[in-house]
């Protein structure tokens, strides 16, 4: 139960960064996930709970022995931080310094297994492969349920302000299609929903803070 | 002009809309209204097909309406992942490549339009953006296109069948 527990809280912590809590979406860029983690108020991954339950034992044969002590290492750097929290008072930015470079780097080690973020990572590496057209600048996930109850998962192609016309309109639905297909490898039985936006549109969901 | 062409139609009028005080609002009702363009496109062609036998005031109607939203959920992802359909379909399927790209292309279409169509119904949290719904209506006239090829193959027609007969589909939940 403790390799679930691990991934729950690392999940629950990721708050607005996790795609399960992000209901329009989050990129999963690392300057992104910075960007959130490190905004005020959301400082809740920085917590004992985090690493509550971890032990490197339920990992051995899931990761490599390189990321698994890296993990190691993130988890003990991680849990000194956290320990030096002091009950109601605010988190300072030196404790969000220390502790910021460990959880992004469990994040990292663990995205393979957290929902949301293999399926992002996937798409990243077809568009650096070219398997996926230029203008596309980035994608934002949300994991959950579709209106059924069944298990889904959302993706938003984010393209570029210039590239939203008619051209790109009349391939649209090819273009899905393809996404769709590089994604069935990682796709574990979820309904997958191809959206597309452009990046001001995503900006201006992002700087009004929807989730 | 059909209802679903009109709907279609106005889904791209209410998408265009130059309030900006609107603009969820009116992309919101333009997602509804696509994806009910689509439904009635396929429940009018199935119930037609049956209604056309019968000289009963009103049949057609009511067929449509027996047809539920988690009928053409169940029938669309049967047809997109070749699961719990009949032997025979599923070699039709296999020897009719074209029509079948066709096929799970509206089917997959229906789904993407039915979730969002929830959302934007529903979920008062989610926000909607221009291309994103500019996006959905060219994939809608797209499934449009493809039922005109489709429908009166015979993968057209087992996709009507099951719409009309979804409790046939083996392991169908109602």
């Amino acid at each position: 139960m403790a390799r679930e527990d691990f991934l729950l809280y690392l999940d629950q912590a990721a708050g607005a960064a996790s795609p399960r809590q992000a209901k329009n979406g989050v990129r999963l860029d690392p300057t992104r996930i910075e960007e959130l983690l490190r905004k005020d108020g959301h400082t809740q991954w920085l917590s004992r709970r985090t690493v509550k339950g971890f032990d490197p034992k339920d990992y051995a044969n899931i990761l490599s022995d390189v990321e698994l002590e890296n993990l190691k290492r993130d988890v003990a750097g991680f849990g000194k931080v956290a320990e030096s929290l002091g009950g109601k008072q605010k988190t300072t930015d030196q404790q969000i310094e220390d502790g910021l470079p460990h959880f992004l780097s469990m994040l990292n080690i663990m995205s393979p297994f957290l929902d949301g973020f293999n399926e992002y990572k996937t798409l990243k590496v077809a568009l650096k492969q070219e398997k996926l057209p230029s203008y596309i600048k980035d994608f934002a996930v949300s994991v959950g349920e579709d209106w059924t109850g069944d298990p889904a998962i959302k993706i938003w192609v984010i393209i570029d302000d210039d590239a939203a016309d008619e051209s790109f309109y009349k391939g649209v639905s090819d273009l899905g299609g393809e996404i769709e297909e590089i994604l069935e490898s990682v796709n574990s039985g979820r309904h997958t929903f191809i959206y597309f936006r452009t990046f001001s549109e995503q900006r201006e969901l992002e700087e009004a803070g929807v989730r | 002009m059909s209802l679903a062409d009109d709907l279609l139609d106005l889904a791209e009028l209410l998408a265009n809309t130059g309030s900006p005080q609107l603009e969820q609002a009116s992309l919101r009702r333009s997602i509804s209204t696509c994806y009910y363009a689509l439904f009635h496109l396929l429940l009018e062609d199935a119930s037609r097909s049956v209604a056309i036998q019968f000289d009963i005031p009103g049949v057609q109607a009511r067929i449509l309406r027996s047809i539920t939203h988690k009928d053409l959920k169940t029938v669309s992802n049967s047809f997109i992942s070749n699961n719990n359909l009949p032997i025979l379909i599923k070699s039709l399927m296999n020897s009719h490549k074209s029509d079948t790209n066709e096929i799970v292309r509206i089917a997959k279409i229906v789904c993407r339009l039915q979730e969002t169509r929830e959302e934007a119904d529903y979920e008062t949290e989610t926000n909607f953006t221009r291309t994103e719904v500019a996006a959905l209506i060219k994939s809608t006239k797209d499934a449009f296109q493809a039922w005109a090829h489709v429908r009166e193959k015979p993968l057209g027609r087992a996709y009507l069948f099951y719409l009309l007969y979804p409790k046939l589909i083996s392991g169908a939940s109602r």
